[in-house]
């Protein structure tokens, strides 16, 4: 895998992306798949520039990784305080979505994008794990209205 | 990302070209926060030209909704398509709003 190790505040979410849309070039990859990865990167991004160094400006570490049936991995790291985002609660839509506290949408976001996460704790260090599998997104070609005879 | 802001009658269309991540979508909230003290009500957002919107980018429409509920104004969107409508929709946004398919239309629900 293919790292980059970046300050972690909004401002790096550029570099990262530029960093990921590089590895993702000339691969021949749906521009869909593109697109849920590079969501899913900045969301947790986002969440560690705000919340991960509350006393300091830490680092984030973003690993590429292909496989050879165009999935992608990415990693993220950082030694920021613990955050499992596979445990947060999902906020409920509904009703009340207009008035309730904005945002939350970060992590939704991330497990929707991604087809399998895992996350870690190890020395000091959480571990985000995400696998990007390309999906059959294909839609039927839009049919021609029928003529009016 | 671009913002081209046109009036059509009491209407403001704000057309929307780009990325509503969280590097630009301040300036998204900056502008209608701008055309809201100048007194406008009612905006349509045409994102038929946004390939992509974060989280970031769904604070500021909904920033922005509340503001004009408080002043009884309105907010509909028009041009959602790919990963947008999927935002939308993952959000629960697309039951939340008026979303229509065109400009056009949106027009006409005034």
């Amino acid at each position: 895998m293919d790292s980059i190790r970046l300050p972690a505040r909004l401002e790096s979410i550029a570099k990262a992306r530029t960093f990921i849309q590089k590895k993702m070039s000339g691969r021949n990859l749906d521009a869909r798949l593109v697109g849920r990865v590079e969501l899913a990167l900045e969301e947790a991004l986002v969440n560690i520039s705000r919340y991960a160094y509350p006393n300091y400006e830490g680092k984030v570490e973003i690993h590429f990784g292909l496989g050879d049936e165009s999935q992608v991995y990415l990693e993220i790291h950082d030694w920021g305080i613990p955050f499992n985002p596979l445990k947060h609660e999902r906020p409920e839509p509904g009703q009340n979505l207009f008035f309730r506290r904005v945002g939350g949408w970060g992590v939704v976001m991330i497990r929707e994008m991604a087809d399998y996460l895992n996350y870690a704790r190890t020395q000091g260090k959480n571990i985000l794990s995400l696998e990007f599998i390309p999906r059959e997104t294909k839609l039927p070609e839009p049919r021609e209205p029928e003529p009016i005879r | 990302m671009q913002i081209f802001a046109r009036k059509e009658n009491d209407d403001l269309v704000l057309e929307i070209k780009g990325r509503i991540d969280a590097l630009t979508s301040p300036k998204l909230e900056e502008e209608c926060q701008s055309r809201i003290d100048q007194g406008e009500k009612t905006f349509i957002l045409d994102l038929g030209g946004v390939e992509y919107i974060s989280s970031a980018g769904l604070r500021t429409i909904l920033i922005l909704a509340r503001r004009l509920n408080s002043l009884e104004g309105q907010i509909r969107f028009c041009g959602l398509h790919g990963m947008v409508e999927e935002v939308f929709s993952i959000s629960g946004f697309n039951s939340l709003f008026s979303i229509f398919p065109s400009v056009t239309v949106a027009l006409g629900q005034s």
